[in-house]
């Protein structure tokens, strides 16, 4: 059963959701918020405001919520973004691990040792990959992979992504993004499982346009 | 202080020692103190797996999270670092066991009997109440003998009588799961775990971590 080890693929596939998130992210009932109909003028305005920032930098506060055993995992640590496509997720407490996505390599990092994807050979990565990529460019709401909708309140926009693939249904049931209005930074992440499970992050802490050495992006 | 030391590591190894022949345990007051309860009835640890197939290596990590109702009913969830559930797996007041969830690569009826196996030895769910057969080795230590459905498990306790390892062992006395606890105790969910596969060749280490408390946050 081990041979057929697709466990990192997993990991991996949990990271460019992750990657989603720094672009703008979080996750949230849609109560209080009230459907976009029209999503031009937003996909305009997100298009516009990611491609003004070239780096980021950002606390989170990762929440897993358990439904069945009515109890939650956080977890702590340090979110950073670099323009096009680098990420650096660095959990802090109350465990280290570290993920890093630079193009199409990704490389985490536990107590014991490095474990390098190239997610160019899961189709399933790649196509968590392009929401990324979407993301990150403010085209997601128009991912025909996906299915996008946009909601919003008077302070934020919400993102509700769903896949299409069954592959990626397996995985997981729909991720939730929420961006603030005022400079569409993503303020919370979640992705909801098939089981009634979710895990927000939270995003606290924002810098944006810092200079971030190439090093900590690094996956060699 | 090195001679103690030495000591401690040689009579507390996980290592099979040579031992006298097995005996029936005499009487109650012989049974092993075994607190098989959830510590403080919930319990996080950082996993990390490593093995290989082949030529083929793996390594992954995780959180394990253990937790008891009453003291009987038991859950535990293995997740990967950003909260994606692997698999859960539940045990009823009665030790009847189930499976909540677990990702598709995962199902398989040889993988999930082996981690219900894992769990099972620590929670001591499906043993029979009391040992069948004890013996002492020449340091000492004891092991108590549970007969399982398959082969038998081995609770081994050192000279103080604490819990240090537990092995699961096949009909031909060929060791199956070797699971070493730190530091021995009566609780075989002790802060550091070992849980070495002798046939599959992998190898889990469970850490107890401190979970952050939400209240903390705020």
């Amino acid at each position: 059963m081990w041979k057929k080890n697709r466990l990192p693929w997993l990991v991996a596939f949990g990271a460019m959701v992750l990657l989603a998130a720094p672009i703008r992210s979080v996750g949230q009932d849609l109560k209080g918020y009230t459907p976009i109909e029209n999503t031009r003028s937003l996909q305009n305005d997100l298009t516009k405001n990611t491609s003004l920032i070239r780096s980021l930098t950002s606390d989170f506060v990762q929440t897993k919520h358990m439904s069945m055993l009515e109890d939650k995992v956080i977890s702590k640590g340090k979110f950073y973004y670099k323009q096009n496509n680098k990420v650096r997720i660095e959990y802090q407490s109350p465990f280290q691990y570290i993920m890093i996505l630079n193009g199409g390599q990704m490389i985490v990092k536990d107590e014991n040792k490095s474990n390098k994807i190239n997610m160019r050979q899961s189709k399933t990565l790649q196509s968590a990959n392009k929401v990324m990529i979407d993301c990150m460019r403010g085209t997601i709401l128009e991912n025909t992979d996906f299915q996008s909708r946009a909601y919003e309140n008077k302070t934020q926009y919400l993102l509700l992504i769903e896949p299409k693939d069954n592959a990626m249904k397996a995985l997981f049931q729909k991720i939730q993004v929420v961006l603030s209005k005022k400079d569409f930074s993503v303020q919370r992440w979640s992705m909801y499982e098939k089981g009634g499970d979710f895990t927000d992050m939270d995003f606290v802490n924002q810098q944006k346009n810092t200079d971030l050495p190439d090093a900590l992006f690094n996956v060699r | 202080m090195f001679v103690s030391f030495w000591a401690l590591l040689t009579t507390c190894s996980c290592r099979t020692r040579p031992a006298t022949a097995f005996g029936p345990v005499g009487g109650a007051t012989t049974r092993p103190d075994i607190d098989f309860r959830v510590p403080d009835g919930k319990i996080v640890y950082r996993a990390l797996a490593d093995g290989g197939f082949l030529f083929k290596k793996f390594h992954f990590s995780g959180l394990v999270y253990i937790k008891s109702w009453n003291d009987t009913a038991v859950r535990a969830v293995f997740q990967n670092e950003m909260g994606y559930t692997f698999f859960d797996f539940g045990w009823d007041a009665k030790d009847s066991f189930q499976v909540h969830d677990i990702i598709g690569p995962m199902n398989k009826p040889a993988l999930i009997k082996t981690l219900k196996k894992d769990l099972e030895l620590l929670l001591g769910k499906g043993l029979p109440k009391a040992p069948t057969l004890k013996r002492k080795d020449e340091n000492g230590n004891e092991t108590y003998r549970y007969p399982l459905a398959k082969g038998v498990a081995d609770y081994r306790f050192d000279t103080s009588g604490h819990l240090f390892e537990i092995q699961n062992k096949s009909e031909k006395e060929r060791p199956v799961v070797t699971i070493c606890m730190r530091p021995p105790g009566n609780k075989p969910l002790s802060d550091t775990l070992s849980i070495r596969h002798h046939r599959a060749r992998f190898k889990i280490s469970f850490t107890r971590i401190v979970p952050i408390d939400p209240h903390a946050l705020n």
